[in-house]
């Protein structure tokens, strides 16, 4: 085997080396030391689908076409998810001469598309029937009950029967890579654990909290997931080059902030009564909107069908938001550290279909896009947000490439498959 | 910077620009927006016109294909099939003749087309919904 990628949905670097070092993750704690281990930054934002969409096309959000899981249809309000028959670029798996590859729940390719190989899909997976590729596949992954996604709505009936539930969705996982692991002689390789990042939202509040009752819990399920780990290094042989990836690093969130709400009460938004509001909703006189989190477009002339914001109005307007977000507070909490130009952030051919600003939340603040303006703070079970910083980059193999000082998740293709990624900018 | 994506005939408008010059190495008709252009290879020789038309490549045409790049074509968009010989070669000289381009593969059309239907994005949303981003 040329690659193996496993992927740790949103486990910061700090926890990791933490998690080795204290016991929690042994077999990390071994596997650490045989290679390197650096901070990486994530997407912009720190979104799932962007992230993993950058991870295995070497491209960023320009690059790909994912700015996060939901979009607008060109030229209309209709919200479009991103999928991977969204993806705009080729997937290392999918490149001239990459080999059978075996690639198990990876965020973003759903529905699984035919490749060299075999492919089960990860979030957001709907229907295991088209969550597989090749389809005889299918039948056995049916027979084990295999999870494309766990029950989400466990949390409802506690943390516990949550985690159990998150548990039983990684067990089967594991259990189908290692049956279809033994059937072929692969080169390449991925599997995502995703549970990580579903329990970092929910269970973040007991993890920071040593004395809370599911404290254990967050430990035992990172022990499990370690143990799993452990499982899978003692299948590599030294030749394989082992990458270990998380898309994003993870932090506390107090307060989930609806960004659509400043927009409106600055009267940058403005929408027609609805039951359901939506982007359709919006008024002509609507200067920007925000879209999934923190993503901010004006409401351009030519853009969308009623936008009435002309180019030479642009650049002020941008100054205003970028102005009306750093400035903003609620209940005296900052709501932005930082805001970005989308021209400054992304290149390649979807650049123009980039955000204008995208906003980067304040320490403990959230932010979200939602078209319901009915609270600008929204009440919400989840506790732990993304970040941008201190995702994770492990490698360790053969002719690799530099790891570059500030790594960023489009630069791993690069490190790991130094030629493969060269070729690729050479045509 | 990429200078290749892979699309579709219909979702390749996400990628063009006013003043992009498409040339079509497929026999697919493709959507368009406002201000494309098309190259065409009709009698012998290399145009741009305003209607859509498809390209025959012959390697001695890349010189004329270069010419073509003014104040009204910024950027050569080559469309080809996945795995087409032509396209690689054509897009080997744009590149050595530092020619503004795009490469857009047409991925074959499969199952996963179906997605999605009104009770997949009803789905769909109920899960970002869980998530925190609906």
């Amino acid at each position: 085997m040329k690659l193996f990628m496993l992927g740790v949905d949103g486990l910061p670097c700090w926890m990791w080396q933490q998690f080795a070092a204290s016991g929690v993750m042994p077999h990390s704690a071994k596997l650490l030391q045989t290679g390197t281990l650096v901070p990486m930054k994530s997407s912009l934002p720190e979104v799932s689908s962007a992230a993993w969409a950058s991870i295995v096309t070497g491209e960023n959000s320009g690059g790909h076409n994912v700015f996060g899981f939901t979009d607008l249809m060109d030229g209309s309000y209709t919200l479009g998810f991103t999928s991977s028959r969204t993806f705009r670029a080729k997937p290392f798996w999918a490149r001239e001469g990459a080999g059978p590859s075996l690639i198990m729940n990876v965020p973003q390719t759903y529905p699984a598309q035919p490749l060299d190989g075999m492919l089960v899909s990860g979030f957001v997976a709907l229907d295991l029937k088209r969550a597989v590729y090749p389809s005889e596949q299918l039948s056995w992954l049916e027979s084990i009950n295999y999870a494309v996604d766990a029950d989400m709505s466990m949390i409802e009936k506690g943390k516990q029967r949550f985690v159990d539930e998150l548990r039983r969705v990684m067990t089967v996982r594991c259990r189908a890579l290692h049956h279809h692991w033994n059937r072929e002689q692969w080169q390449n390789m991925m599997f995502v654990f995703t549970g990580t990042d579903r329990l970092n939202h929910y269970l973040w509040e007991d993890f920071e909290d040593p004395s809370s009752p599911f404290h254990q819990a967050f430990l035992d399920y990172y022990h499990e997931v370690d143990r799993q780990i452990g499982i899978i290094l003692d299948r590599l042989d030294d030749n394989t080059t082992l990458c270990a990836v998380s898309d994003h690093g993870f932090a506390r969130q107090r307060l989930s902030v609806n960004a659509n709400c400043l927009l409106a009460e600055a009267g940058m938004l403005q929408l027609r009564a609805s039951d359901r509001p939506s982007y359709i909703d919006m008024l002509p006189e609507t200067k920007a909107f925000a879209m999934d989190p923190g993503r901010i477009y004006l409401h351009r002339r030519g853009r969308y069908p009623s936008g009435m914001v002309n180019a030479d109005e642009s650049e002020a307007l941008l100054q205003e938001l970028t102005a009306l977000f750093l400035n903003a507070t609620v209940n005296g909490q900052p709501v932005a550290s930082e805001v970005l130009r989308g021209k400054d952030v992304y290149s390649g051919p979807f650049t123009h279909r980039a955000p204008d600003l995208i906003v980067m939340p304040a320490k403990d603040v959230a932010l979200s896009g939602r078209m319901n303006l009915s609270a600008l703070i929204e009440p919400t079970a989840i506790n732990g947000k993304h970040t941008y910083e201190e995702s994770s980059f492990f490698v360790r193999g053969q002719n690799l490439g530099e790891i570059p000082k500030d790594m960023k998740v489009e630069n791993v293709l690069s490190v790991i498959q130094p030629a493969s990624q060269q070729m690729k900018r050479a045509a | 910077m990429a200078t290749e994506c892979v699309t579709t005939a219909n979702s390749i408008t996400e990628v063009l620009l006013a003043g992009d010059a498409v040339l079509n190495l497929t026999q697919q008709p493709l959507n368009t927006i406002a201000g494309t252009m098309f190259v065409s290879s009709e009698q012998n020789c290399v145009s741009l016109e305003n209607h859509p038309c498809w390209f025959r490549w012959s390697p001695q045409r890349v010189q004329e294909i270069g010419g073509l790049i003014s104040d009204a074509a910024f950027r050569i968009v080559v469309v080809s099939e996945e795995e087409c010989c032509d396209a690689e070669l054509l897009v080997r000289e744009l590149v050595a003749q530092r020619v503004p381009h795009l490469h857009c593969t047409l991925m074959n059309p499969c199952d996963a087309d179906d997605y999605m239907d009104e009770q997949d994005t009803e789905a769909v949303s109920e899960r970002l919904r869980q998530l925190g981003y609906l």
